[in-house]
């Protein structure tokens, strides 16, 4: 049913058992059945938390002794680019999320 | 004698009252193609129709969920900084501030006969008013139900589309989503001839809990039609073009100014 190498690598790992053949098989096949559904369920996994990339990040600075604002947007694939100058926080932060949203999607 | 003349007006204007604030609602799924040569793509938006005796307003409902959620989202100094959850089906985490298909709010005063249409782009507000203009329609003796309600079919052309709509005999009100009005009974499902704005009545109620969470836009300043159609059309064609029509840069990291294509367009008002 397995080709020879597997076997006998097989027999290796279970070799410590006083197992039947069909009992081994079972073995064989149980433990590579599991191996399977951790590994289909960890990339699951890995799609739905994959960390987002995305950024937008606001700071103020002094232009000509005005506080303005500018925010630096990053897109999912590493692109930054910056916008300026805002009167305030808020409106620094809708217009770098409209751009990320203009830009990068 | 006076007692009973003091009984009776209070009964007659607390009924007044109750009925002028009574609002008749229809939230309509409105699928709409922002890309006239893609029939392939659509988007969808959840729009609201509030109806009273002297006034309506039509507005998008994710719109409203998604400013109002990204409102308290930038208030709160933990959350402030995190990233939007993007997709439709995160419309309400505040994606649909920006992803939004329609943000225009459409007011209409039936008294005076006025059209109020703002929108927001960005911090700043603005909208137009005109006149209603009542489409001639074509009533045609076909039938359906919708919601359990049995609708007449009626052609049209307005704003420079063919519509085809269908309207509840048995809900005498004379309006329907977007601008259309003008039938007998309320519009159910519109649609143009391109199959590119489908409206259609999801839900009838006669509540006004719905309200709670609309906010109309402040400080609207009010422009020309052509001047409002203008900003819409270059705020949603080119973002970094607004920005930069309003003395506001994007540049990117070797600080070179960005310079993006147009993206596509296409207006439900094709009038001009």
């Amino acid at each position: 049913m397995f080709p020879r190498k597997t076997r006998v690598l097989f027999d290796k790992w279970y070799g410590c058992l006083k197992a039947t053949k069909k009992m081994k098989k079972l073995m064989f096949i149980c433990t590579f059945t599991i191996l399977a559904l951790f590994a289909s369920a960890s990339t699951a996994s890995t799609k739905k938390i994959s960390p987002l990339t995305q950024k937008v990040e606001v700071t103020a600075k002094k232009v000509n002794s005005t506080v303005v604002w500018d925010v630096t947007v990053t897109c999912g694939n590493g692109y930054t680019f910056t916008s300026c100058c805002y009167s305030s926080y808020s409106s620094a932060q809708n217009a770098g999320w409209a751009l990320y949203f203009a830009i990068c999607e | 004698m006076k007692f009973t003349l003091l009984f009776i007006f209070v009964l007659t204007t607390t009924n007044i009252i109750a009925s002028d604030s009574t609002y008749f609602s229809c939230k309509y799924r409105y699928t709409f193609q922002k890309d006239s040569t893609k029939s392939e793509i659509k988007s969808n938006d959840i729009m609201i129709l509030l109806i009273n005796k002297m006034s309506s307003i039509y507005y998008s409902e994710l719109k409203q969920l998604g400013t109002s959620n990204f409102q308290k989202k930038q208030l709160d100094e933990k959350t402030q900084n995190a990233p939007l959850k993007i997709g439709p089906e995160n419309a309400q985490e505040g994606a649909s501030f920006f992803m939004s298909s329609d943000p225009e709010i459409i007011n209409i005063n039936y008294i005076n006969g006025e059209i109020s249409v703002t929108n927001k782009f960005l911090e700043d507000s603005y909208g137009y008013k005109e006149s209603i203009e009542v489409p001639k329609w074509d009533i045609a003796t076909d039938t359906i139900t919708i919601l359990n309600q049995l609708c007449q079919r009626a052609t049209t052309t307005y704003k420079g589309r063919n519509y085809e709509v269908w309207f509840a005999l048995s809900i005498p009100i004379s309006k329907g989503p977007w601008l259309l009005n003008g039938l007998p009974g309320l519009i159910l499902k519109a649609n143009d001839a391109k199959n590119q704005f489908v409206f259609e009545c999801i839900e009838l109620n006669t509540s006004n809990d719905i309200t709670n969470e609309f906010r109309p836009y402040s400080n609207v300043r009010f422009v020309s039609k052509s001047m409002y159609k203008e900003k819409k059309r270059l705020f949603s064609q080119n973002l970094v073009e607004f920005l930069k029509s309003n003395g506001i840069s994007v540049k990117n990291s070797s600080g070179d100014q960005i310079v993006r294509p147009n993206k596509p367009y296409n207006p439900i008002d094709l009038s001009k």
